[in-house]
């Protein structure tokens, strides 16, 4: 039987500012934006590049990453839960709050259920603890109570305010 | 568990709207009740909107809390138990890290006594049912506790059950849970009879009691049932009939019986294949982890639990543990109570309740560690979940 040439076994990704990043096909099934471009008719892997202008080489470069890591260790033994806690660690650590929720907005551009369930969680870990003045700013979102109808809320529960952290 | 429109929920911001939506409903409770005060449309995402509830309960973490049922001893000054119940991480319990909780004077504290019994834990509600004595008549009223909120509900209309004559025990045997179909928590009640046992519902917000099902009587155990995958368990004797005497029963003749909170049906599971013949009396049922899981003390030296693993699959019976009272170093003269498993199934911690305090057990390294606790009984334990639920 003749050989057939190895198929071209990755999908070519351009991010708004960067070169093609070459990603697996393993991980681009999870992204399910990048899916439905691969399940068109027209798609042909080895020539398409698929352009993605909403999401940078960082925010693309992270992900990938993020989703590497975690197809690489699905392993439940402790030692392997406890370094996957230490990558999450150093993962969210690089991120300033603007580049954490900018991330966000990539990963849900690009449909990337494990990644959004991550970082919506690592939000909320983030705002569990802070004051309601600290969130309004993170979601740019404006008061529109007047001040006795604020001090009505923080009145009927009182105990949900204590243990605030320092903004 | 129903999915949920984003596009239906109004919210403004630098994050897209679902986005926002998908971050606040992994917050625990207490941190949304203080983010009611950040805009008025945040408030009535939080506090008004069902579907909101919904995905927070999907997104709340399973399997991570507790509620403990605590008997300080007896109160003097009302001649009536202390019991409280108060909701803890399972970790604090597997770090033995309890005692803390269990001397909060806070809302996280609910105070039971002696006639106010819980029945069960489901979705972010704990039901309690508080009961008294007229002649030969037993009158039942329920609330619905939401321990997150600090809520109560109202009673619930009164429940009248006749008492069986010349049996001082009662004939009723409850259970808690939710029907998804119909989106309703239920109280369910079970009254056996000398013919036929009858089980009547109450669903939470009703004001009435409705017979649901009957059939020809069989001897059910003596505690509430439990709830997993839509239905309520209780441990049962296969045999029909009335009064049976329970000291002479063994595990052979046990079953589980399991009720369909959707269909209103029930159907009956076997227990383990090949079990030892065993005086019943000790055994139970408990949900541990999500799994339905039956123990029982074997000739009292010994404390043994099976857990189903797939619920509803009867081959998927599988032995979690066996101790015995040397390797625990005391007697098991009372009965031990798992109150939770570790994520792995390797450590168990169990209520003594025949003493004060709890012991973790590693099935692994055999180890066992006593939780001491300050002269308080641990009675019993619920899993727990937080949520928005409403009570009532």
């Amino acid at each position: 039987m003749a050989k057939t040439p190895e198929p071209k076994r990755t999908i070519s990704l351009k991010p708004c500012d960067g070169d093609v990043i070459e990603v697996s096909p393993m991980i681009a099934k999870q992204m399910q934006t990048i899916q439905s471009f691969i399940e068109d008719d027209s798609f042909i892997a080895t020539t398409t590049i698929i352009p993605l202008p909403n999401v940078t080489a960082f925010q693309l470069s992270k992900i990938i990453d993020y989703l590497n890591y975690h197809s690489n260790s699905k392993a439940v033994a402790d030692n392997v839960k406890e370094s996957t806690k230490k990558f999450d660690e150093e993962f969210l650590k690089e991120l300033e709050h603007d580049k954490l929720k900018e991330l966000l907005h990539a990963a849900n551009y690009l449909n990337v259920k494990e990644v959004l369930d991550f970082l919506c969680q690592a939000v909320a870990d983030l705002i569990q603890d802070k004051s309601v003045k600290f969130v309004r700013k993170f979601f740019g979102v404006v008061n529109d109570y007047s001040v006795e109808e604020e001090e009505d809320i923080r009145r009927t529960h009182a105990w949900a305010f204590e243990g605030v952290e320092e903004d | 568990m129903e999915t949920v429109d984003h596009a239906q929920l109004p919210l403004s911001g630098i994050l897209v709207n679902e986005l926002v939506i998908e971050i606040l409903s992994r917050l625990p409770v207490k941190s949304l009740l203080k983010f009611r005060c950040v805009s008025k449309s945040w408030k009535s995402l939080i506090s008004h909107n069902p579907q909101f509830v919904k995905l927070h309960l999907h997104n709340s973490p399973k399997n991570a809390n507790l509620i403990l049922f605590i008997n300080k001893g007896l109160d003097e000054e009302e001649e009536d138990f202390d019991i409280r119940a108060i909701y803890c991480s399972k970790q604090s319990l597997l770090d033995n890290s309890i005692s803390s909780i269990v001397d909060a004077e806070d809302g996280r504290c609910f105070e039971v006594n002696d006639t106010n019994w819980s029945v069960g834990s489901c979705n972010g509600l704990v039901c309690f049912r508080s009961h008294f004595v007229n002649n030969e008549v037993i009158e039942s009223r329920f609330r619905f506790w939401n321990p997150a909120l600090r809520l109560t509900s109202k009673k619930s209309p009164p429940l009248y059950v006749n008492k069986l004559p010349g049996d001082p025990f009662s004939p009723a045997r409850y259970g808690f849970g939710y029907d998804s179909s119909s989106d309703t928590f239920k109280v369910v009640v079970m009254i056996l009879g000398l013919e036929n046992t009858i089980v009547k519902v109450h669903s939470m917000g009703d004001s009435c009691w409705k017979e649901i099902l009957s059939f020809p009587t069989f001897p059910v155990g003596e505690l509430d049932g439990q709830f997993l995958n839509g239905t309520l368990n209780w441990l049962a004797v296969r045999k029909s009939g009335y009064g049976y005497n329970w000291r002479t029963v063994t595990v052979n003749h046990l079953v589980i019986f399991s009720l369909d909170l959707e269909k209103e049906t029930y159907r009956q599971l076997s227990l383990p294949a090949g079990l030892v013949e065993v005086a019943c009396v000790e055994s139970n049922l408990k949900v541990l982890s999500g799994c339905l899981s039956f123990f029982f003390h074997y000739r009292e030296t010994h404390f043994v639990m099976w857990q189903m693993k797939e619920f509803g699959v009867e081959n998927s019976w599988t032995p979690l543990v066996i101790i015995s009272d040397q390797h625990l170093q005391f007697d098991i003269d009372h009965p031990l109570i798992p109150l939770c498993t570790s994520e792995n199934g390797n450590v168990i911690v169990m209520a003594r309740t025949g003493d004060f305090g709890a012991i973790i057990y590693n099935c692994r390294s055999k180890r066992v560690e006593l939780i001491e606790t300050n002269f308080e009984f641990l009675e019993n334990g619920e899993d727990y979940v937080e949520s928005l639920v409403c009570p009532g």
